[in-house]
Formats: structure tokens, C-alpha cells, sequence
């Protein structure tokens, strides 16, 4: 019997992975570098995203996965629209925040045929709700940062994996943006404050530290939350 | 000539002698044959001759080994014939994705967990409902159905929905809380 013991339990291991789709293999970092540099882009560009990616990476900021998809299509755009992609990337690795919402939004803006310059303006609006929530959430207090250290590099993890902090204000923004590009009005401050609310709500506890959420909740209002919109959106910031 | 009387006593002579020729080969014969009976050995049983015949010989550690997987391919397979659970599962199960559409002909999924490429739903019985399950760790996933190419944002089983690029997307909470 011991001769058919492998047999079955081969037989075993391959009905059970039946029963699960798996996801595409994981891309390795390497990979991302690899692709980086056959892109037709200029080589100081290159240069400054081939360092940020690898500290991306490393900070579990950025799936290899999701950036390879990214550069992949990327390389199909024109020149023209390739440069501006890979500025827009270059700029939020620089400022430390958590990469793969906003490649996948680009991903999915891509899937779905849109043109470049609508993708990127819904990227921008997403950057510049991120870099906005993150500066009121530090005036308020809430990320309990001294005012003197408020620095964007301050979300870069200090340890594996990104702070909850980071989760926080990608979160919070992310709620703000999806109500603003479902065509939501950016003076609709309490409709917005809800969708926030709601938001940290169903994330409480597991995927963000409740007391941190707490914390926020009770400084949540639409008066912050206009602030934060206003100072998105202030024409300066365009 | 020979009378009748005289052939009948001849034929009884004859008998006498072949009798008295074949006694010494009738004596003992039932004792011979109920000792043949009682040494004959009982006939094996079918596992016993399945044994002998295709050398099964394993411990009752392998057979309950054995037992225990059978039963998990049956349960698996009695699972995924009769009771679709209609419900999103945990993510240490895996998470169900289901779009019931008998006139389609691929349906795939794709989302945050896929980076937007798409991932084909089967439907092996042929009865509309298609599905996938992925094993996605806890967070929380936008995502969408290609039906036959075209976009299906809204997933009843989703926690919420979100829009943008004019489209709907579905949202999962999955992990150890959130809705999934």
C-alpha cells in the first residue's frame, strides 16, 4: 500500500487546489526593474523611479504584481501620455504613499478604454486629495505628528509593511475621491463626511486600529472634511 | 442354448465377484471423505483475496488516512454538485465569486486582487451558474464581471458599489470583518 500512498495523496492535493482559483503568479521585483528599463522614457526619469520603486517595494507600499501590470501598460501608451504616467507615478513614490490603489485606479480607468488624459485626471484628484488629507489630518492633530516634523516623507514605514497612519489617510482620502468622481458636488460636505464615516466603520477593528479610527471619528465633521476638499482643490494645487 | 434361470444366476455371480473385487477400495470411504471435508480450507474472503491477489497490505493507519480522504473528495464534490452557498465565504475559505447567466458564454472576473486582468469563472455542469473562488487575503476589493466581454459592475453579493470612468464597481470587505 505504501506504493499508492503518493499516488492518493497527489490525487488529494489536486482536488482540493481544484476547489480555488488561483491568482496570477507574483511578479517579482525584478521584473519591475527589468521592464522599467526597456521602457522608451528619459534616463534620469528611469533613473529616479527605478530607486522609489525598489523602496516601494520593500515597504509593501507597492505589489510587484500591481506595478508590473502598470508598466505594461504604460508601454502602450504614446510618448507623450507614457511620460506623463510615469510623472504622475514618480510623484506619489516620492511623497511615500501607498502605491497600489492609485495603479489600480489607473488599471481599471485603462480597462475600461478611457483615455489617457481622463485617467490621469482622476489620478491627480486622487493625489491631490491623498496629499490634502494628510496635511489637515496633521493640523488637526489626528495623526498625532508635531506640527514642526510635518514632512510627507513621515508615511514612508518605519518597519515592514505600511503604518496604519498611511491607512488612514488613504482611506479617508479615497472615500472623499470616490464620491467626488461618481460626480458627487464638492461642496456636498456632509454627504461626504458619511461616506468617510462609513468607510472607517466597516474597517474598524481589523484592518485599522480602532483606537486610531476612533480617533479621527470624533474629529470628523464636514467642516474638516471641507477643508480637506477645499485645500484639494484650491487652484494652486492643480 | 441357454436357459433364462441359468443367465440370471450367472449374471449374479458375476455381480458377486465385481462386488467382492471393489470392497477393499469401499472400505473407509466416508471416513476418507468427511476427513477430506474437515481438512478443506475455508474459502477466504473477497478483502482477503483482493489482498492475496493485489498485495493490499497497509496498516489501519493508511486505511483511516484513506477513509478521511474519501470522504473529504466526496463531501467536496457532493459540495460543489448540490449546495452553491450563496453567501460570500471567509477568506481563510476562500472567496466565492458567482454570476448566474444561462445565455452567457465566459464570464470572468477582475479587480484589485488581479490587477484588472481577468480571471475566466467556470461553469463545468452547464447550469448558468458560473463561478470562481479566490483565495484573497483580508482587505478590501474593487472589482468587476466581463460577461461575454462586457463590463457587470454591480454584483448583488457585493458589500457596496462605487462609480468611476462612468462604471460601476463592485466592493468586497473580506477578512475578519467589514461585511465579507
Amino acid at each position: 500500500m505504501r506504493r499508492w500512498a503518493p499516488v492518493g495523496l497527489a490525487l488529494l492535493i489536486g482536488v482540493l487546489g481544484w476547489a480555488q482559483t488561483p491568482l496570477a503568479p507574483p511578479a517579482s521585483p525584478e521584473q519591475v526593474l527589468e521592464l522599467l528599463q526597456v521602457l522608451p522614457a528619459p534616463p534620469d526619469l528611469k533613473e529616479s523611479l527605478a530607486g522609489e520603486l525598489i523602496a516601494a517595494m520593500n515597504e509593501q507600499r507597492l505589489t510587484p504584481g500591481v506595478a508590473l501590470a502598470f508598466l505594461e501598460e504604460v508601454a502602450e501608451l504614446s510618448q507623450a501620455d507614457r511620460e506623463d504616467a510615469l510623472g504622475i507615478l514618480n510623484h506619489a513614490l516620492a511623497w511615500g504613499y501607498i502605491l497600489d490603489p492609485l495603479l489600480n485606479e489607473t488599471l481599471k480607468g485603462l480597462r475600461l478604454g478611457r483615455p489617457w488624459p481622463e485617467v490621469a485626471g482622476v489620478l491627480k484628484l486622487r493625489i491631490r486629495l491623498l496629499d490634502a488629507t494628510q496635511q489637515v489630518f496633521q493640523w488637526q492633530g489626528v495623526l498625532l505628528m508635531p506640527l514642526g516634523e510635518v514632512q510627507p516623507f513621515q508615511l514612508r514605514a518605519p518597519r515592514p509593511g505600511p503604518p496604519p497612519e498611511a491607512e488612514l489617510v488613504l482611506e479617508t482620502a479615497w472615500a472623499i475621491g470616490d464620491f467626488l468622481v461618481a460626480g458627487g458636488s464638492p461642496a456636498d460636505a456632509a454627504s461626504m463626511a458619511r461616506e468617510v464615516e462609513e468607510r472607517l466603520l466597516r474597517l474598524r477593528g481589523w484592518w485599522l486600529p480602532a483606537e486610531l479610527v476612533d480617533r479621527l471619528l470624533a474629529e470628523l465633521s464636514p467642516a474638516l472634511i471641507q477643508q480637506i476638499v477645499g485645500l484639494a482643490l484650491s487652484p494652486e494645487r492643480r | 442354448m441357454m436357459w433364462s434361470s441359468d443367465l440370471e444366476e450367472r449374471i449374479r455371480e458375476v455381480l458377486a465377484q465385481e462386488a467382492e473385487a471393489a470392497r477393499e477400495g469401499l472400505e473407509g470411504l466416508e471416513e476418507r471423505v468427511m476427513r477430506a471435508i474437515a481438512q478443506r480450507a475455508a474459502r477466504p474472503s473477497l478483502w482477503r483475496r483482493l489482498k492475496e491477489r493485489w498485495g493490499l497490505g497497509f496498516s489501519p493507519r493508511w486505511a483511516l488516512a484513506g477513509a478521511a480522504s474519501l470522504a473529504l473528495i466526496l463531501g467536496f464534490v457532493l459540495g460543489r454538485m448540490f449546495a452553491p452557498s450563496p453567501l460570500p465565504l471567509s477568506a481563510q475559505a476562500g472567496t466565492l465569486f458567482a454570476v448566474v447567466n444561462p445565455q452567457a458564454h465566459s464570464v470572468a472576473v477582475m479587480g484589485d486582487f488581479s490587477a484588472w486582468q481577468p480571471i475566466p469563472l467556470s461553469d463545468p455542469d452547464g447550469d448558468g451558474i458560473w463561478t470562481a473562488v479566490l483565495d484573497l487575503p483580508p482587505g478590501r476589493y474593487e472589482y468587476a464581471f466581463l460577461v461575454d466581454g462586457k463590463w457587470v459592475g454591480q454584483d448583488p453579493q457585493a458589500d457596496e458599489y462605487v462609480r468611476s470612468f462612468g462604471e460601476y464597481a463592485s466592493v468586497r470587505y473580506v477578512g475578519t470583518g467589514g461585511g465579507a
